[in-house]
Parts: structure tokens; sequence; C-alpha cells
């Protein structure tokens, strides 16, 4: 037979048992003092003949004189009620009615089921306040001391995981990023993020930040921007305290440095960096970097830093795609308390291509919305995208026709003339549309002459063809890309 | 057994048992002393089983014996003596104490009853008689006295080999005594709140600067060592409060004013209070601090308060003014600095010259 251990419901069924036959023998006082604040707490039958129990007194005391005076009464009395040969065992600790240290609130506040009630509310000294040690209370200090924190580190607390929209382009990053913030130091060390500007790179890293200092809030931390690291050496070594500059970065348990291109070329930033580098990492704590290139395309950084950044996990952040720009129009708006309808997030997505921008545009949203008391609605959201663009994109791309035309040609490597010209091959049509398209939106050209330039085509053609291209952008991925890349080679050139 | 002892040694000596003599014992040998008398010394000892003493008593000792008498009886009949020499007999079952004119007979208990003392081991710890003295002064008023939690009747403990910290709550305030010191074991222990008293008035009593303890985590029993005096206690059991966690890490509001002024404009607040659960009600400006209690049939107060700086935001607070007035004597003729963040958020009390003490309280909600 198996050492069964009895539930706390039959052991307690054995001590009354007990008790009731002590009783009989004892002075009440005797009994009180030596068998009732002495209780029975675990019984454990190892075999048919065979029992083991463990008796737990409030102090020592009470263990020393109960081992002492009753060790033989509770054997004998115990022995016969299991019909097992009992040994007992002294212990000394609370008794678990009264299991000390539970924390119970007086009140309950705004969820009642959560939050237990103390069964006896007189030894409450004031009904209305809110215990210390409330779970509230808890949660509101901890809630205020990592905010006090990442505000000292530099973090800002509203670029979280949660408020980071995910998709295809970007979700390597994000999987790697939070496997680094659970697991500091031990899954991916580095973590060398880059991408173009406005992907982020920076919510990523102070995500990771953030959620870090969620699990752990005195791990010490240092982030800054590779300019910033920059400036702090050099003006560790102008006033003489290098020393302390070396023990900051090297004690850190978490080092995060935005814009790591930025030490390319200065040979003793480097060659702090680098020494810095290899104290954190033989600690094994976390190092997050990130660029705007990878480490092989940073010009002028030190080899032996390059091949250190590109033993890390690299991982190439890209260009938000229309889906992902929408998200992140939906969650932004949602954190700055403004709804956006889908249909208007999807409009918003079309023409803004950054996610920096898309921020910048929310924001106009929003002031517009408070100050003004707009409404968010189609025109409101035109007028906005319309002021908000930068200058060479909003009509006032300083480009002839001509220059156009001959950037869509290039880029569907076909001949100008084909382009302007009768064919009605498919790749030809496309990139006649697309041309036509960045005619009208790009150089606010009327549509009588961008017909004009395309074998004076009728003006309802092109219209036709601006509206198809329209159409089209909200579905096909691939020619939203290709558009945003013309555009850009037009700012370009 | 036989010695001879001077009443006030003998009177003495049983003082510092006295508090370990309960009034209502379960049983009549734990409100009992026993007198040891072996080899060249007197020893006597009480306990309740929670608390023990054991004091040795300087005396002309003649012959070896032991005895227990109930110990009320004892030290009643001992001070009750005249001034000068009293010798102790025992001859079966009864301790007579015998002076020039008169002769008092006590009947003795079972010496078979009388409870073993457990056996202490462990790392030894010291705590400065000076500490111990700040510990009674800004910890203890702020320990519960509510026994169905056991841990908030304790003091915790903290000593590291740099530093020493003692801290109690009572669930709504929170008191944190932190000093330097030097110690050759860290350790933290859960001391009750009657034992440390205990002891502070032992080491007053005995005039020594430094107490001595022994600590077994095993047994959850600590051996005081205070001069020739032993205070054997048990430890309390069960995990402490998060009490770090709470201490607020930032205020919004923050309040500078003279700890003196503070006192006496909640005392005449708090004459009116007893109507409303001891409310008194802050209304924080940049210009003014007022203190008013909430009317009731009993009447009300206002007052401001005149040395009071204020920096950040406007606030209405409550708070019990019980908390505050125990706290409030402590910081006398002090600067004190109140910080704040919201009504219903705990509140931290310092000063700048007394930076080995802070002080929380949670405020009240008022409805």
């Amino acid at each position: 037979m198996e050492s069964r251990t009895l539930s706390p419901e039959e052991t307690s069924r054995v001590w009354q048992q007990c008790c009731a036959q002590l009783k009989k023998d004892l002075s009440a006082a005797v009994y009180n003092t030596w068998i009732v604040a002495n209780p029975l707490t675990h019984l454990e039958y190892i075999d048919l003949s065979r029992a083991v129990a463990n008796i737990t007194s409030p102090t020592a005391f009470h263990s020393t004189n109960v081992k002492k005076n009753f060790h033989t009464q509770l054997t004998q009395t115990l022995s016969e009620l299991t019909q097992r040969q009992v040994e007992i065992s002294y212990y000394i600790g609370s008794l678990p009615q009264n299991t000390a240290g539970v924390i119970k609130t007086i009140k309950p506040g705004n969820n009642p089921s959560s939050r237990p009630i103390l069964t006896k509310p007189e030894f409450s000294p004031s009904p209305r306040v809110e215990e210390l040690f409330s779970p509230n209370t808890i949660e509101s200090a901890g809630v205020d001391r990592i905010a006090l924190k990442s505000k000292q580190i530099g973090l800002r607390t509203d670029f979280t995981f949660e408020t980071f929209a995910v998709s295809t382009s970007n979700e390597m990053a994000h999987a790697a990023a939070t496997a680094v913030s659970n697991q500091p130091g031990s899954s991916y060390n580095p973590l060398f993020l880059y991408g173009g500007v406005g992907v982020g790179k920076t919510h990523l890293m102070h995500a990771i930040a953030n959620n870090i200092l969620q699990t752990n809030p005195q791990s010490r931390m240092i982030y800054c921007t590779g300019e910033e690291f920059t400036n702090e050496i050099v003006q560790a070594i102008q006033t003489k305290r290098a020393g302390v500059f070396k023990d900051r970065y090297r004690s850190a348990q978490v080092l995060l440095i935005d814009d790591i291109q930025f030490i390319a070329g200065k040979n003793a930033v480097q060659e702090e960096f680098f020494h810095t580098f290899n104290a954190l990492t033989k600690k094994s704590h976390q190092i997050v970097l990130t660029s705007d290139r990878p480490p092989q395309e940073i010009r002028l950084l030190e080899d032996r830093l390059r091949s250190r950044f590109e033993a890390g996990l690299m991982i190439d952040i890209q260009e938000p795609s229309f889906e992902l720009r929408t998200a992140i129009i939906l969650l932004k708006s949602q954190a700055q308390n403004i709804t956006i309808s889908i249909d208007l997030a999807k409009k918003i997505a079309e023409t803004v291509d950054s996610a920096r921008r898309i921020e910048g545009i929310i924001t106009l949203i929003r002031s517009a919305v408070e100050l003004q008391g707009r409404k968010i609605d189609l025109e409101l959201i035109e007028q906005i995208i319309k002021t908000s663009q930068p200058l060479e994109q909003r009509g006032v791309l300083k480009k002839s026709p001509s220059e156009v035309i001959k950037t869509v040609a290039t880029h569907f490597s076909v001949k100008q003339l084909a382009i302007k010209g009768k064919s009605r091959v498919k790749n030809l049509v496309t990139a006649r549309h697309i041309a036509m398209y960045l005619l009208k939106t790009e150089l606010s050209l009327p549509l009588v002459e961008i017909g004009r330039w395309f074998a004076n085509r009728d003006h309802t053609s092109v219209l036709h063809a601006v509206k198809k291209i329209e159409a089209e952008l909200l579905r096909d991925t691939q020619l939203q890309r290709e558009i945003s890349f013309i555009r850009k080679s037009l700012q370009t050139t | 057994m036989k010695f001879l002892v001077s009443k006030t040694t003998f009177h003495t000596t049983l003082q510092k048992l006295q508090r370990v003599l309960p009034n209502k014992p379960q049983l009549p040998t734990l409100a009992a002393i026993h007198i040891l008398v072996k080899k060249n010394r007197v020893i006597l000892t009480a306990t309740d089983l929670y608390l023990g003493i054991q004091a040795p008593l300087e005396s002309q000792i003649e012959s070896e014996g032991v005895v227990v008498v109930p110990g009320k009886l004892l030290l009643a009949a001992v001070s009750s003596f005249p001034e000068g020499e009293i010798v102790v007999t025992e001859t079966a079952g009864t301790l007579n104490l015998v002076s020039r004119a008169s002769k008092v007979k006590l009947q003795t208990l079972s010496l078979e009853e009388y409870p073993e003392f457990p056996e202490v081991s462990g790392e030894s710890v010291l705590l400065a008689t000076s500490d111990l003295l700040s510990v009674e002064q800004y910890v203890l008023p702020s320990v519960s006295k509510d026994i169905t939690r056991p841990v908030l009747t304790a003091v915790q403990l903290e000593l590291t080999t740099t530093t020493f910290r003692a801290v109690g709550t009572d669930g709504f305030r929170l008191s944190v005594f932190g000093t330097t010191t030097e110690s050759e074991h860290a350790k933290t222990l859960l001391a009750p709140a009657r034992t440390l008293l205990e002891y502070i008035k032992l080491a007053q009593a005995e005039e020594v600067s430094n107490v001595e303890l022994l600590v077994s985590s095993k047994l959850q029993q600590v051996l005081a060592k205070i001069g020739d005096v032993l205070v054997f206690s048990r430890l309390v059991t069960g995990e402490y409060p998060p009490f770090e966690q709470i201490i607020p890490s930032e205020s919004t509001t923050e309040v500078v004013c003279e700890a003196d002024e503070l006192l006496e404009q909640v005392r005449r607040a708090h004459v009116l209070t007893s109507g409303s659960s001891h409310i008194v009600q802050f209304r924080i400006s940049p210009e003014l601090v007022e203190i008013s209690t909430p009317t009731t049939t009993e009447g009300s107060f206002e007052g401001v308060l005149t040395s009071a700086k204020v920096t950040g935001n406007p606030l209405k607070i409550a708070f019990n003014a019980v908390y505050l007035l125990d706290m409030l004597k402590q910081f006398s003729s002090q600067e004190l600095r109140l910080g704040m963040t919201e009504a219903l958020k705990p509140v931290i009390f310092r000063s700048q010259t007394l930076s080995s003490f802070l002080y929380v309280v949670m405020p009240f909600r008022v409805v």
C-alpha cells in the first residue's frame, strides 16, 4: 500500500476524536493550554501499520513542553485512533486558520467580486479608509513607480507592445523584441533593428524597455541615442570623469542605443562603445541597438564592431504596408481617444506612407476636433492630409511632366514614346495610367493638358485612368509600393 | 534552600519579571515565579509561554534548592516588607520570607507543571539601545493591536552588515526607521511589539548600550541578552506586507510646514471630530492650506497653516486625525514635508532634519 496523506478535513476529524479522549483525563486548564493550542496539522499513513503526524505549536515554549509532557499520551491516543503506530514530529508556526499576512480590503471599490471583504468590519478603525496594502494601492503605487522610472530613463510610456501594430513587414522584429524583453540577456544579444524612417524601430526599443520595467522595476537600464552617447563621452573626457561614465554604462543591465550609426567614424567613441559592449555581453546583459541601415552598410564603422553586431540578431523592419498603416492609424487614434472609422483610416493610409507622419496627422485631427469642435469626416481628413503634406508632395513638385513620364518609363523599363503612344499592350497601359495618375496627383495638371501629353487623348480617358488607379490602390499592395517608389525617386532625382 | 537578600534588590528584580505575569492565567503555573538556587546563583524565572524572562538575583546563598510560587503574591509580599534583609527559606511546600519583625509563608506550586524553556541557539546580532529607543518612538505607534492579523502586530527588523531598519504598520499607516550600524550577520525578523517594548524597558533598567539577540528560525524564537537578564520570545511567522511597494515614489503636491503648527491645528480640529470618525480635511492651494472638520451637531473647526509653503497642484485630502497626532509629535520642532499625489493615494511625511524616519498614511475617503 502506498503512503497516503489525509486531507485537512480527515486530519481534523482524527484530531477532534483525539481531543475528546484526552479531555477526559486532563483538567480543563491543562487541556486548553497543552492540547487545544497545539493541534495536529498533518497526518500521513505510511502503510497499514505505521503513520507519521505533525503537531504544530504557536511558540517554542509550547512545543518544548508538549513534547516533554504529553508525547506518550498523544502517541498512544493517535495510534489507537488510526490503528497504526504513529510517530509524532513537533513544529512551530502559525496555525492555518489565522494565516498571517493575508491582506484584506476593508471596503470594496469598483470591483467587489475580485476583492475579498474582511469578515469582521468592526476591526477596522475607520471603514472609509482603503488599506495601504490593498491590491489597488499596491498596484497604483507600482504603476507610478514604473512611470517615474521610465521617465527618468527617458522612455515614452505610450510606446509599448500593446500599441505596436504588427504585420508581415515587422512581425519578425516584433517577435524578437518580445522575446528579448521577456528574457533580457539570454535570448538574442545584441538585438540589432534596422530600417527606414518611421518604421517603428524606436517604438519597439521603448516597448522592450517598458516591458522589462514592468516585470522588474529595479533593473538598471540606460536608454540613449548614438548622439547622446557620443556627447556624454566627449563631456566625460573634457571634465576628466571618464571613470564615472564607464562605471555607469558598464553596470547597466539593459543598454538601449538608438541610431547607433551615429558613432561611425568617431574613433574614441567606437573604442569606448566596443569595451562597454564587451563588458555587458560578458555578463549577459542585454544590448539593443537600432540603426537606419544594416551594419555592413554603415560606413566608417570599425570592423570589430560590425562583426559583433552581426553576431547578434539583426532584423530588418520594412516600410509599413497599406494594411499596417491603416492598423497604425486605428491604434494611434485610439491612444489619443479619437474614433476614426476604418474607411477614413484607409483614406489616410492611402496617401501617407510613414508611420511618423500618421502620428502627426492624428494629432492634427485631434486638435481640429478639440479646438475647432469639428466632426471627423472625409472633408476634414482630406483637408488635413493636404495641409500636412510636405511641400514637394503638394503638387508643387518641381518636375516637368516629361520628367514624370520619363521616371515612370524607367521604372517599368519601357520607352517613353511607347507610354505616350497608342499601344494597348497590358504593361504599357498600366504604366500609362500610373503616369496619368501621377501627373494629376503630383503636378495637379488639368485633365485636358494631361491628355495632350498622351497622343491627345480625351480628358475623360485621363479621368478614367486616374479613377482606376485610385480604386486599385485600395486593394493592390504591389501597386501601392510601386507608386510610392516612383514618388520617392521623383523627389530625389 | 536558603538565601539572604536585601528587600530593595529582591523587589527590583521581581519587577523585571512583573510584565510577563498574566492577570488571568490559563494555568496557575504560568503566573508563577520559579526560583532556582544553584551553586552561587539565584535565578528568578517567569513565562506566559509567549514571553519568558530570567533574571539573576544578587544574594547571599546558604543552601541550594528550587521552588515555584505565585508571582503576583510574591511581588506584593516582598514590596510590603520594610527596608532591610529578608531571609528566604523553603520547607515542605512552603516558602518562608523572614525579616526582622515579620514572617510571610507562601504555598508553593508543583515543580513538574512548570514549563520547560526551549533551548535557543543561532547566529547572534546586536541591537543598539539607542536604536531600540528610536523604534519605540517612531515605529511602535504605527504597529497594529489587532490580533486577528498577527503579522501586523510585529515590527519587522532588518539588519544588514551596514544598516538597521525597523518597519511597523497597521495597514493604514506605515513607519520606517532606518539607520546605519555594523552587524556581523544579516538578519530579518518579525518581533512582536510587546517583546521590543520589554527589551527597551529592560535595556534602560539594566543600563546597557546593546542588546544581543540569538535568533533561531527553526524554533521561531529569539533569545535576548540584556545585561544579565535573558528574554525568551516567540517570533511572528508569516509574510510581512510588501511595504516598500506602497511608499510613494513621486509627489505632485508638496506642502512644507512647521510640524508643531500642524500638530496644534490638528489637535484643535480633533476636538470636534468625535462625531465624524476623526476626519480632518485639508484644502491645499498654492496660496493657502486650510484645515477643517465636517460640520456635525457638535460644531466644526476651521483653521489655516500660516507656515505652509505649497508647490504643485491644488488638492483636497482628508485624514484620520489620530494617525496624524500620533506621528506629528515625533517631528516636533522640525520642518515637515508632506508629499501627495491624489486624494486617495498614500501620503508621505518626512523631515530633512530627521532623514532616518519616514511615515506613510492612507488618506480618508470623504463622502
